[in-house]
Parts: structure tokens; sequence; C-alpha cells
């Protein structure tokens, strides 16, 4: 490939670079959760916990030893309701805090 | 004549870039004591900055600046399907 050419593609890969850290999605997770299971048979787990009138947007239904994440402490427990992660999915959620258990056993 | 070249692709991939990020214009910071409109898909609501998930506001959804500010985050009450107050990332309000 001539100089030249190869010029302007590292230059255009450092710009389309530079371009994909600056639109970065408004989310870094600071708070890593710790690593637990579910402990009920089913468990269903929810997008919100609206203080008005408690959880909201049903996203799926867990089951007994699916992977999840809570920090006693640090995530909030609302009325019984834990903010919570979802490993595989990957994504946060508020199920019941008795559901929760087996802290660290993966 | 090579020196010339690099500085132009350089200039070239800067403007790659800068056409590539999205418009300042479409997100802003918010703005102590209105209620601002979430321009994000989802934005996370902490319980203080840089601190731990307690609910996702939509696109679309609203939050009540109250401040103060702290490391790029800003406080306020969170409504949609939260209604209740905490820490939001500022810079992506309508």
């Amino acid at each position: 490939m001539p100089r030249r050419i190869r010029t302007w593609v590292t230059t255009l890969a450092i710009g389309t670079a530079t371009a994909a850290l600056g639109a970065a999605p408004p989310h870094a997770d600071p708070v890593v959760p710790r690593h637990a299971i579910v402990v009920c048979q089913s468990a269903s787990f929810y997008a919100n916990y609206d203080s008005a009138g408690g959880p909201t947007g049903l996203k799926r239904t867990l089951a007994y030893g699916n992977k999840i994440g809570h920090t006693p402490g640090a995530h909030p427990v609302y009325n019984g309701w834990a903010a919570s992660f979802d490993f595989g999915p990957n994504d946060w959620g508020y199920l019941r805090a008795e559901c929760i258990g087996g802290y660290d056993s993966w | 004549m090579v020196r010339r070249q690099v500085i132009a692709g350089l200039l070239a991939g800067v403007v790659a870039a800068t056409l590539a990020l999205p418009s300042p214009a479409q997100a802003a910071n918010g703005t102590i004591g209105q209620r601002e409109t979430v321009c994000a898909s989802d934005l996370f609501v902490r319980t203080q900055p840089v601190g731990a998930w307690m609910g996702t506001l939509y696109q679309g959804q609203t939050f009540l600046v109250e401040g103060p500010r702290s490391g790029g985050y800003i406080y306020g009450f969170a409504y949609g399907h939260i209604n209740r107050r905490g820490w939001v990332q500022d810079g992506w309000f309508c």
C-alpha cells in the first residue's frame, strides 16, 4: 500500500475510534454487584420500583440458580424489592430480596 | 510534501470524528429548578454520584433538577416509573 494511502487509512481509523469513544452510552457501572443466585423456584424481575406504586415493567421470570448480583448495603431494597443485576442478559431490575442467596457461591 | 499530506490526513480524521459525534444540541446539562426531559434512550438513576443503580429513566421521561452537582452527576427527583430522588449523569437532557 502506498504511504499516502496508509496515512489516510490510519488517520481515519483514529478518527473513528475517537468518535466511538465520544458516543459511549451514559452508564458506567461503578458499584459492581456481589455475585449471588436466585434461591426461589421462580422470581419476577421488574425494570423499576416505583415509589408511588411498587414494582413496574415485568421483564422476565428468573428461576432457581440463575446468576444475579446485589450488594447489601449499597443497592437499595424498597419494601422487600431489591435492586439487582441479572447476569446473562446483563441488565438491572428488581426482585424479591428473599429470593437472593448463595452470595459469593460462583 | 509528505508532511502536508500527513497534516491533511489528520485534519480529515478530526473532521470525520467530529461529524460522527452525537450533536451537542440534542442533549445538554440540566438547569437547576427545571423539570427536564431525558434525551438518552435510558438514563440510570443512582443512590449517589458514581453510586449504586436504583432505577432507569427512559427517553421522554422527566427529571426535576434540584442540585447540587457532583462529579458529573446531578441530584433531583426522578419521575417516570421511579418517583423518588436520586443522582443521574448530567448532560443527557433535551
